[in-house]
């Protein structure tokens, strides 16, 4: 029997038991939309991370106070007992080769006050070169902080145009926890993940010291390292060497953690790959239910066809005719599925893009938080046929056994 | 097997012998037969109601496997074949015809009449000109479209008769075809099984006497065996 004749069948078969290969198909559906939502929002996921951590700058490396650097950037600071960073570690620092600025870091929460409207806002406590460090920090208006500053603040992009009613000019007086504080300069937005630099104050080191939970002038929360670019895991290396030395510290004892984006990177993608591997598990249970929904339907048909079988059988039909017929229908439940859920995984992942957006409307992301690709559409494609023949292989084989003149007697 | 003999014989049968079990019990259906079908002349096996003509037929129709006993088609020994070998020579060299028709209920009449053609992988074009065309020869070349759900007893024996003619068999056998008829519908389809013995052997399983006597040989069943 020709190909095309097989598919004929399978598609006369499909159609009069229209509902019920309906059904299937959304059982089918559901799977494969499942499994392209969570692989393209989570790839998309991935692509923006990496995109955002990629900002920072591949020359930028940060040391934090603390070895127990597990979650992420901010659970260092809840990390910090072990070991204070202080201005020995930022001479340190500035002395190793091929190293072009450093900046200290404190952190706080603010209340600042502007005409009567009060918010609790980021604070860092930082110096200088903080602006020449990262490499998406660049002045709107006015000027960075500079040595021997006091009383003057420096504006995120969004507490000086959003946070309050009114937007903050350049030399606006506003209270930053009952201080009066002038504004010197405001940043360009920042965007991207989180933005928390679009959110915060920019206070000098002394004026920060207060509002910062025990930490201060030497004694930070991080120093963040420009080094020469191309060089980065080396420099990165060297620094780590040197401090472990002038802290009388072994990798069994280290009280610091040194970070580059690609540590962080690795660090933030392993978290989304174990995300992933949780969600693909869950797909892939509703995928496997869509397999099982295809063999039930297909083991139903297989009885009610028993006749039907007995007959091609005795015109001529081998087994193995008999099987890819009864196979060619199983896998094109599973390729209407797959199309089908493809478009529907889109719909959906499109969706999540658009919540995801709205959530983080603040943020300027360089790429989208979905991705679909060929190979994510081909990968469904094929994936779908493969479940709807594997699922088809038993009640097909059953089919193909049938002897003849048993299957022609059944009622 | 002498060449002559083998010429004369399209089908030999010795020592046929089908049991089954059902409900733990032996069923001797076919019980040691020996006998041959002569070649493009009409035979008819005859008895009465569950003496094993039925089971006799699937044997020599090739849809179930004897316990023991020799089946020689063309002098060949087809007992031992394979499925496949055994799928093939049912398609090329055999045509039934059904008590209950056994037409495919989601295929129209000309579907049905062009389905060996169709397992065989003729093209469509060529398929469908020698269906309706077989369809014409048993009178229903006008109800071509339509399905067995829509055509009468009479008709849809018409329909298998001509499914069974499709793929110019050496052999039609069919298994009491007239059972399922009014008498006249019925005395239609035996002219047509008359007249097809002009271009290949037919065997008739029935219990009716009339249809025995228009046959050129009669095989008598009884509990299984010759009688």
């Amino acid at each position: 029997m020709k190909f095309d004749d097989s598919l004929k069948f399978a598609l006369n078969n499909l159609t009069t038991r229209g509902l019920r290969s309906w059904l299937t198909i959304i059982g089918v559906i559901i799977g494969v939309a499942a499994i392209v939502a969570i692989v393209s929002v989570g790839q998309g996921m991935q692509e923006t991370i990496s995109a955002e951590l990629g900002s920072l700058g591949g020359d930028v490396v940060f040391v934090m106070a603390g070895s127990s650097f597990q979650m992420g950037i901010g659970q260092a600071a809840y990390a910090r007992e072990a070991g204070e960073l202080d201005d020995r570690d930022v001479e340190i620092a500035e002395a190793v080769e091929g190293v072009l600025h450093v900046a200290p870091d404190i952190f706080g929460f603010v209340e600042v006050s502007y005409l009567k409207q009060n918010r609790t806002l980021y604070m860092y406590g930082t110096n200088e070169n903080w602006v020449k460090v990262r490499n998406r920090a660049n002045i709107e208006s006015g000027r960075f902080l500079k040595k021997g500053d006091s009383g003057v603040v420096v504006l995120g992009d969004t507490i000086a145009k959003e946070a309050f009613d009114k937007e903050i000019l350049i030399g606006s007086n506003i209270k930053i926890e009952g201080e009066s504080f002038r504004v010197i300069g405001i940043l360009e937005k920042f965007g991207g993940f989180g933005s928390d630099e679009d959110q915060s104050v920019y206070l000098t080191l002394e004026d920060a010291e207060p509002y910062s939970g025990g930490m201060g002038v030497d004694n930070y929360y991080a120093i963040e390292i420009k080094v020469e670019s191309e060089r980065t895991e080396e420099i990165a290396e060297r620094i780590k060497e040197k401090l472990m030395i002038s802290r009388h510290v072994n990798e069994e004892n280290i009280d610091f953690t040194v970070l580059t984006p690609e540590t962080i990177s690795e660090m933030v993608l392993n978290i989304m790959n174990t995300i992933n591997l949780f969600l693909y598990g869950i797909a892939a249970i509703s995928l496997i239910v869509g397999a099982v929904g295809i063999a039930n339907t297909m083991f139903t048909s297989v009885t009610e066809r028993t006749r039907q079988i007995g007959i091609l059988k005795s015109l001529g039909m081998t087994n193995k005719e008999v099987m890819n017929l009864f196979l060619v229908e199983s896998a094109l439940i599973g390729l209407v599925g797959g199309i089908l859920g493809l478009f529907v995984g889109f719909i959906i992942s499109g969706a999540i893009g658009q919540i995801a957006a709205f959530f983080l409307r603040g943020a300027m992301f360089r790429t989208s938080f979905i991705s679909i690709t060929p190979t994510l559409i081909i990968f469904a494609l094929v994936f779908s046929i493969v479940i709807g023949v594997l699922s088809g292989i038993f009640p097909a084989r059953r089919a193909a056994r049938l002897q003849p003149v048993e299957a022609l007697r059944y009622e | 097997m002498n060449k002559m003999k083998k010429d004369k014989e399209i089908v030999h049968t010795k020592n046929l012998v089908k049991h089954y079990y059902l409900d733990g019990v032996i069923v001797k259906a076919v019980n040691g037969v020996t006998f041959s079908i002569p070649r493009n002349k009409m035979t008819v096996i005859i008895g009465p109601s569950g003496c094993g003509k039925s089971t006799l037929l699937h044997l020599i129709g090739l849809l179930d496997k004897p316990t023991r006993g020799k089946i020689y088609f063309d002098g060949h020994d087809v007992s031992r074949l394979t499925e496949i070998q055994l799928a093939k020579l049912r398609l090329k060299k055999i045509g039934f015809v059904f008590q209950f028709f056994n037409l495919h209920p989601l295929l129209t009449a000309v579907e049905n009449v062009e389905l060996p053609l169709t397992i065989s992988g003729i093209s469509l074009i060529e398929r469908r000109k020698k269906s309706l065309e077989l369809l014409k020869v048993v009178g229903l070349n006008e109800r071509a479209d339509h399905y067995p759900n829509q055509l009468s007893g009479g008709e849809q024996q018409r329909v298998a008769i001509a499914r069974a003619m499709s793929n110019d068999p050496e052999i039609i056998m069919a298994d009491e075809p007239t059972g399922n008829l009014d008498t006249k519908s019925g005395d239609e389809i035996m002219k047509l099984l008359v007249k097809l013995r002009e271009k290949a052997t037919v065997i008739v399983i029935t219990h009716d006497q009339d249809i025995a006597r228009r046959a050129n040989k009669t095989i008598k069943l009884r509990d299984g065996i010759i009688v």
